[in-house]
């Protein structure tokens, strides 16, 4: 290993070890250092927005000069990007740039995001018709069912209102027993999943930084 | 017992097989007996006599493509005529016009038929011209028109002939010839005594040997032909002559033009047989007369090429033992035969030459031949299997450079059977004499040295249908190994192409559907909104935790401060914006203060926006609110937000001093809130909230605003009392609305909440039905086949 | 109260200290003895489409998610670094390297860290750092800027792996489109619910951090498997245990 990567991984364990003991054990030295450090982490990751705005600034401007595919829609990036970036810096300091601000936000992204999930709707309903002739198996089939019995559930029939036995039993029954006692079961592995996962780092077994 | 290959489909037959066992085709010529004389003639021997009776015996032939390995077939070869170089046919026609026109000149001379074709006496051959007639007398005056290249093949052919003076022609018209088939006879057991000054110039040269050598012993019977008279068939046209020959005519043509009306710038093989200049074609119709040459002395000297090519008829025939080796010249030949017995000699002729209907497999060979190795390309008689030569390796490296180009000549020439390359004697002196002839012959050249010649190289029409074809020699060169390989590549691209085929129309597939998904979805939702009517009632079934929620809110007392925590995407703010909605409005109604922040980049905006588009009557009613901003850092920015929340968020959105506002007067730490109203999309945002806030929050209750999706992971906090009351999705916001407020958002949305998820449910079952039949029997199907 | 926060942190500290401990033995005895897991079709499955992609020369799209480093899904965020590290490593004999493209702009510095780390380990002098990519910072406006590349860059084989929410059904949706392989896998539950429904191969729970094993990436993500399975055997114990005790009354 390299002496660079010898030094990352040093101060990466020391830190973890620091954050994790500051937890467990509330002694004062460890509390502030564990907080010390964790806003430094915090600053660092809204530094780290900026890198990563750059980033993308950065890949969209090689994709115009080397003629991508979907140079076009880089340019319109590239240029809602600086606006609002410029926008956003005169917005505090400069009263009249506020409403832009906010008309950016709201004419903008509010729209395309909630245009994209309802795009998503759609996608879903799909991929729920193909799953059966994809992938027919016994889960596809409780997967389908269960969806559909939560959905008869959930939502109220024209003229009818609530289901019968599903919006009152069987829908509860899916979402708050079975669904949850399932997800609690999954949370757990996920959690030992990402325990194993920080030890790794804390061994330097893995080191998403640098220094492999 | 050896095999023999077949030379259509290369599987080994046996010997005494004369078709193939596999694909019919014929394995042995059809002409050709047994050869009498069955002993080689080697290089520098003396010509054997060879029985050529047969010759005249045989059926002619249709004219079909000629095959390598078939029989040959009598070509009618007048269409050659147009392959002439216009020079030449200037000559003829210019120069000569009235023997042009002469029944003589009309029938080509080497498609004569033995009968037909008077045998030209002495006058009648100087008079009529043959196109190498009137090249032998007019070579001298289109000396200067000859090209360059020309030229120098001439010198080339010929190197150190002299050129002699025409010799007369009528008495020595038919001496020539005489002297070449007393040549040939000496092959039957005399030695060639033929004067090297004979010249041949009318006659192809391969051909008016063979009439030489007709004529040489018999000169009376060539007499007894009138020449002049016309034939008693009209001659074949020259356009059926094979373009070997074709191309023989010219170069033997060129390689004659330095001497004009002399013989001695023949080749070597050549120069013994002393031809008038004037000779016409139908000196050498003698050559495919019945009647027997009478006995003549052979010549002492026997060219090389000619020993060679009966040790390899020799070799041929005793290698492959065939019976037959040529079907006779058809066509133009006459059908009646002269009655009158052929020679002995003539009869082996007929077994070694080649009438001219056999031509059409020395075309082939031809186009393979080597220039550089004739002898080896020719003669290579041990290997009668000629099919176990032709390898695929070799036809590929045809097509590589053009270099190599010349190569597979070579190499098809070697492969060619070796009693087919005994029979082309002239082949190899036009090797020798001059270039060979390329391969894509036939048309008017229009650059180069041979720029305004048409048919100097041989590539009549005509004869394109008599060359092999490429495809037939491609299958013979397969191997089993490789047809299997190519068999499998084969497949692979077939496979390659049909999966891309099937891409696009399930794509096209997927496309439609979705657009039909789409438009009965827009459709369910739009109906309640377009219509402005009401589908569906109010709910019956009111969920348990929304009691709990609006007990904690009514227990609020009047200007309380309340912590709202926008932290979902704006992508989701329809849902979260109609469950939260009712239960704010709740809140304001009771007057309290509120301080608004979020862990999401675009939740003050997002909060904003919430207050505007739900709340417009409190706002103008004097709302009090501070937006502290986005919170960096996840769960840590929480952690320190809960742990200072005046430290963590100092400012408001617009940069004032946020603590010193009205709305969070007396605020200073998280518990002095009265409340924190979590409205989250994500159960994780829920969950570290709930944890990061409990060390700090004391007594103030959480209470969760949240989608749908995040109630399996929140619900557990809600059951163990670590939040106290949440409103989930849209219908806890219906139910909310219901109970405490008037009809709004969640109202307006519920119909078409409804009737939207109906319809997929309806798709989703039906489609999820057929889709589960089609893949089960898609996999019945595929298990049967199996 | 305070005393039961202790006990609890206690606990906590011991289980944590525990797994680490037989995570560093556990390592030590696979590197001797590699263990052998049971088969995952999904992993087969990426094993194959990485063959494909060194084979085609086309593109390997790794997605990271939206895990930040300092965050509880941070843990899946590592997860697919090590991963993305390993398929980098895989595919670096390819003619075009692996994009990663994520959600965080600190997780978005650390692909493009660990793309240049296997580059440099591969030999390979012309890293792009475009290949590591910041495609958006809310759910939406990230899987918005997944799919280009996807469609556009010659891509053969999608990973996502990370954390990823309901969103990510149009990643996969795109990659069907596309006839690219797609292997999806979460720490979200909902992420989870879509990407079995969209995704041609879904990796269910805590399977999300066993992928670095099945890769092959090191002992210490085997023995870290190992150290899953028997926590959760433990966990299992436990709650059985406190339900007993609960319904004797004990608790």
């Amino acid at each position: 290993m390299k002496l660079k990567g010898l030094f990352s991984t040093a101060v990466a364990v020391l830190c973890g070890l620091v954050v994790l003991a500051g937890y467990f054990v509330r002694l004062d030295i460890l509390v502030n250092a564990s907080n010390t450090l964790i806003t430094w982490a915090i600053l660092l990751t809204a530094f780290a927005i900026l890198l990563g705005i750059i980033n993308l600034l950065i890949v969209h401007v090689g994709k115009i000069t080397r003629k991508q595919k979907g140079g076009f829609y880089s340019i319109i990036l590239i240029f809602a990007m600086l606006a609002t970036f410029a926008i956003g810096l005169l917005a505090p300091h400069f009263p009249p740039a506020s409403p832009a601000f906010d008309f950016a936000f709201r004419a903008v992204q509010l729209p395309v995001e909630a245009s994209l999930m309802a795009l998503l709707a759609v996608t879903l309903t799909y991929a729920s018709i193909r799953l059966p002739r994809r992938r027919l198996s016994v889960f596809s089939v409780i997967f389908i069912i269960t969806g559909l019995l939560v959905l008869l559930g959930t939502a109220p029939l024209p003229f009818l209102g609530d289901t019968p036995l599903v919006s009152d039993t069987l829908r509860p029954t899916i979402a708050q027993v079975l669904a949850a006692s399932g997800a609690r079961g999954i949370l757990i592995g996920v959690a030992l999943g990402a325990l194993a996962t920080g030890l790794r780092v804390l061994f330097g077994a893995d080191r998403p930084y640098g220094g492999k | 017992m050896a095999d023999v290959h077949c030379p259509m489909c290369g599987k080994p037959n046996p010997e005494e097989q004369d078709s193939c066992q596999f694909c019919g085709a014929r394995l042995k010529p059809l002409t050709g007996a047994t050869p009498v004389d069955s002993q080689p003639i080697r290089a520098g021997e003396k010509p054997t006599k060879r029985p050529t009776s047969e010759f005249e015996k045989v059926k002619p032939a249709d004219e079909g493509p000629i095959h390598a390995g078939e029989e040959p077939t009598r070509k009618n070869t007048g269409e050659l005529e147009r392959s002439l170089p216009s020079w030449l046919k200037s000559l003829r026609k210019g120069e000569e016009p009235p023997q042009a026109e002469s029944p003589a000149d009309a029938s080509p001379d080497l498609n004569l038929p033995a009968e037909s074709q008077p045998t030209p006496s002495a006058e009648s051959s100087a008079e009529s011209l043959d196109w190498l007639a009137g090249l032998g007398s007019a070579a001298a005056e289109d000396e200067e028109e000859v090209p360059d290249w020309m030229a120098g093949l001439r010198g080339a052919s010929a190197p150190g002939l002299e050129p002699e003076a025409p010799t007369p022609a009528e008495p020595e018209q038919a001496q020539p010839e005489q002297d070449w088939m007393s040549r040939l006879g000496g092959e039957a057991g005399q030695p060639p005594a033929d004067s090297p000054e004979q010249t041949v110039e009318s006659a192809p040269d391969w051909l008016s040997r063979l009439s030489q050598e007709a004529e040489k012993p018999q000169p009376a019977e060539t007499a007894e032909a009138p020449a002049g008279e016309p034939q008693e068939e009209p001659a074949a046209p020259e356009e059926n002559l094979p373009d070997w020959l074709d191309a023989l005519k010219s170069k033997s043509t060129v390689s004659e033009e330095p001497s004009p009306g002399s013989g001695n710038d023949l080749p070597d093989w050549l120069s013994g047989t002393p031809v008038a200049p004037a000779e016409t074609d139908a000196a050498a119709a003698p050559v495919f007369t019945s009647e027997p040459p009478p006995a003549r002395d052979a010549p002492t000297e026997v060219p090389d090429w000619l020993s060679q090519l009966q040790s390899d008829v020799r070799a041929a025939s005793d290698a492959e033992e065939q019976a037959e080796e040529f079907e006779p010249a058809a066509g133009p030949f006459p059908a009646d035969k002269s009655g009158e017995p052929i020679p002995d000699w003539l009869s082996r002729v007929d077994q070694t030459a080649p009438p001219a209907a056999s031509a059409p497999a020395l075309v082939m060979s031809d186009e393979g031949e080597s220039p550089v190795e004739p002898s080896q390309a020719a003669f290579s008689l041990e290997t009668p299997d000629w099919l176990s030569k032709l390898r695929p390796d070799r036809s590929a490296e045809t097509q590589g450079s053009p270099e190599e180009e010349a190569e597979p000549e070579n190499l098809e020439t070697a492969d060619l059977p070796s009693w087919v390359q005994a029979m082309r004697p002239v082949e190899s002196v036009i090797s020798e004499t001059g270039p060979s002839a390329p391969d894509d012959a036939g048309a008017t050249e229009d650059s180069g040295p041979l720029a305004g010649l048409r048919g100097v190289l041989p590539s009549n029409p005509g004869l394109g249908t008599m060359r092999k074809p490429p495809a037939y020699a491609i299958k013979l060169q397969v191997s089993d190994n490789q047809q299997r390989y190519a068999a499998h590549l084969e497949k692979m691209v077939l496979e390659e192409g049909r999966a891309r085929g099937l891409t696009p129309a399930r794509l096209t597939s997927n496309r439609v559907w979705r657009w039909i998904i789409s438009i009965i979805l827009i459709a369910a939702v739009l109906l309640p909104l377009v219509s402005g009517r009401q589908f569906t009632p109010d709910m019956k079934l009111l969920p348990s935790e929304w009691s709990n929620t609006s007990t904690v809110l009514n227990e609020f007392p009047a200007d309380a401060p309340i912590l709202l925590v926008f932290d979902y995407d704006p992508a989701l703010s329809g849902e979260l914006e109609a469950s939260a909605a009712p239960v704010i409005d709740h809140v304001l109604f009771l007057g309290a203060r509120l301080g608004l922040v979020s862990t999401a980049p675009t939740g003050p905006a997002l909060a904003e926006q919430f207050l505007e588009s739900t709340q417009p009557y409190h706002l103008e009613t004097g709302l009090q609110y501070t937006n502290l901003g986005y919170l960096a850092g996840g769960p840590a920015g929480i952690l320190s937000f809960a742990t200072d929340p005046v430290a963590a968020a100092r400012l408001t959105v617009d940069g004032d001093p946020a603590w010193e506002t009205t709305a969070l007067q007396g605020v200073s730490k998280l518990s002095d809130f009265a409340a924190v109203i979590i409205l989250t999309d994500n159960a994780d945002n829920g969950r570290i909230w709930i944890e990061q806030t409990r060390a700090f929050i004391g007594e103030t209750p959480i209470l969760m605003i949240i989608s749908a999706q995040a109630e399996p992971m929140i619900r557990p906090y809600d059951d163990s009392g670590q939040i106290q009351g949440m409103v989930t999705g849209l219908v806890g916001g219906k139910t909310y609305e219901q109970s405490y407020a008037a009809p709004g958002l969640a109202r307006r949305y519920w119909d078409s909440f409804g009737l939207g998820a109906l319809a997929a449910e309806i798709m989703i079952a039906v489609g999820g039905v057929l889709g589960a039949i089609m893949a089960w029997r898609a996999r019945k199907q595929a298990g049967e086949e199996a | 109260m305070i005393g039961n926060e202790i006990i609890l942190g206690l606990v906590a500290f011991g289980v944590v200290f525990l797994s680490a401990g037989l995570m560093l033995a556990l390592s030590i005895l696979r590197a001797k003895n590699p263990p052998s897991f049971r088969s995952l079709p999904a992993f087969d499955r990426l094993r194959r489409a990485v063959g494909r992609v060194v084979e085609d020369g086309s593109r390997l799209h790794v997605s990271l998610g939206r895990g930040g480093l300092v965050t509880p899904q941070g843990a899946s965020a590592l997860a697919g670094l090590s991963i993305l590290r390993r398929l980098a490593d895989l595919t670096s004999a390819g003619d075009k390297p692996p994009i990663a493209t994520s959600g965080d702009a600190a997780l978005a510095l650390l692909s493009q860290a660990t793309l240049q780390e296997a580059a440099e380990n591969s030999g390979q002098l012309d890293y792009d750092p475009s290949a590591g990519r910041l495609t958006g910072l809310t759910p939406f406006s990230y899987a918005a800027g997944a799919i280009p590349p996807i469609r556009d860059e010659n891509v053969s084989a999608t990973v996502l792996m990370g954390n990823f929410g309901i969103e990510a059904a149009l990643i996969t949706d795109v990659a069907n489109r596309s006839n690219t392989f797609s292997l999806a896998s979460s720490d979200n539950l909902a992420a989870q619910a879509v990407m079995y429904a969209t995704a041609q191969e879904t990796l269910i729970g805590e399977e999300l951090f066993a992928a670095g094993a099945y890769a092959d990436s090191g002992p210490f993500h085997a023995s870290s498997l190992t150290v899953q399975d028997i926590l959760r055997w433990l966990a299992i114990a436990v709650m059985l245990g406190g339900a007993l005790l609960k319904a004797a009354g004990i608790l």
